[in-house]
């Protein structure tokens, strides 16, 4: 998926890049549910369109949290490519996973850079994205957010 | 390998600071601060506040299985991710503080000592289930209070702890943080999928 790690506008400190880059990946979340709802079956399209609004919600946050660091909040791509082939509802749910399991990777990085009530903030979103995706699963990453744990390749 | 890391590596590599500690490149200003921070006698004691919360977890995990054998099946799965905490827990105190930690290898050998109240396991098999969910719920909201006062490093490793609890206990009784009891919609119609 492209555009998750963008180049940051004018910012130059940690806090600001990592805000940007929680921006960005929920910005790909976004679109991606799109794509998972066009593909996860009609009996859990209530339930995909719940999460898009709690996603843009969420970059909603972001993109506030970023103007308050000083910078201006990054804007989706055009297009993403998605990290495999969607094209049923066993794959569409899988990219769900994938989706949050990504974005509690940003999150992660979130709250090692800032602090304060940013910085909890972002460890409750961590959590919410690691329940998503245990409820798209029907299990859990041993330690969400952190790929350099990561023992079943999550973040390709 | 130069020293500068980009800010792309800063951000997408976890553990990126730590590594450059070791690595010996000079660190100067903040990145070095942060350093100091990670190795503080409060980190430390954080650290080993979370390890016993681990080590506490899984004597009670395994006071259950004992006590409940046909739980096997569901809990192991659940007890090898606690086990996966403390090793990450015991990894990340001997990679900040490996010369002031002389018992840190017997630490990490450890599931012996289980405390005598891990071993109150309800007879009743999903009351004791749900008497874990309530020591996991109990763990990693303690773990969410804590990250605020961490050094970045362990914040970042305490928030993945507490999203993981979170997760444990969804997982063993469906039970959702107190503070997001909405947070996830009915459960999907998994048959259609598989």
């Amino acid at each position: 998926m492209t555009g998750l790690w963008p180049a940051a506008g004018t910012g130059t400190d940690v806090g600001l890049l990592a805000a940007q880059a929680a921006l960005a990946a929920e910005h790909a979340t976004v679109y991606g549910y799109g794509v998972v709802g066009a593909w996860a079956g009609p009996e859990v399209r209530p339930q995909v369109r719940g999460l898009m609004e709690a996603h843009r919600g969420q970059r909603d946050e972001l993109r506030q949290a970023v103007r308050e660091l000083g910078g201006a909040p990054v804007a989706a791509s055009a297009g993403y490519s998605l990290p495999f082939p969607v094209g049923d509802v066993a794959s569409a749910r899988d990219l769900a996973a994938e989706l949050e399991v990504r974005l509690a990777g940003a999150y992660a990085d979130l709250v090692r850079a800032s602090d304060g009530a940013a910085r909890l903030a972002a460890a409750r979103a961590l959590r919410r994205s690691a329940l998503r995706s245990a409820w798209w699963r029907g299990s859990g990453q041993a330690l969400p957010g952190l790929a350099e744990h990561s023992i079943n390749g999550a973040r390709r | 390998m130069p020293c500068e890391l980009s800010r792309r590596t800063l951000l997408a590599g976890g553990g990126v600071l730590l590594a450059a500690a070791l690595t010996g490149c000079s660190a100067t200003g903040p990145r070095q601060a942060a350093e100091r921070a990670e190795r503080s006698a409060g980190a430390q004691r954080l650290r080993e506040e979370t390890e016993a919360d681990s080590r506490l977890l899984l004597a009670r995990y395994d006071a259950t299985l004992a006590t409940h054998p046909d739980l096997a099946d569901r809990l192991l799965p659940l007890r090898g991710t606690v086990a996966e905490h403390l090793a990450a827990v015991v990894a990340a105190a001997g990679a900040t503080t490996a010369s002031a930690r002389p018992g840190g290898e017997g630490a990490a050998a450890g599931d012996a000592g289980a405390p005598a109240d891990a071993t109150a396991v309800p007879a009743e098999p999903e009351a004791a289930v749900s008497e874990l969910s309530r020591s996991e719920a109990e763990v990693s909201e303690r773990r969410l209070v804590a990250l605020a006062d961490a050094p970045p490093e362990l914040a970042r490793l305490l928030a993945s702890l507490a999203a993981a609890g979170a997760t444990q206990c969804y997982l063993l009784d469906g039970a959702l943080p107190e503070d997001e009891p909405g947070l996830l919609p009915e459960a999907p119609t998994t048959e259609e999928a598989t």
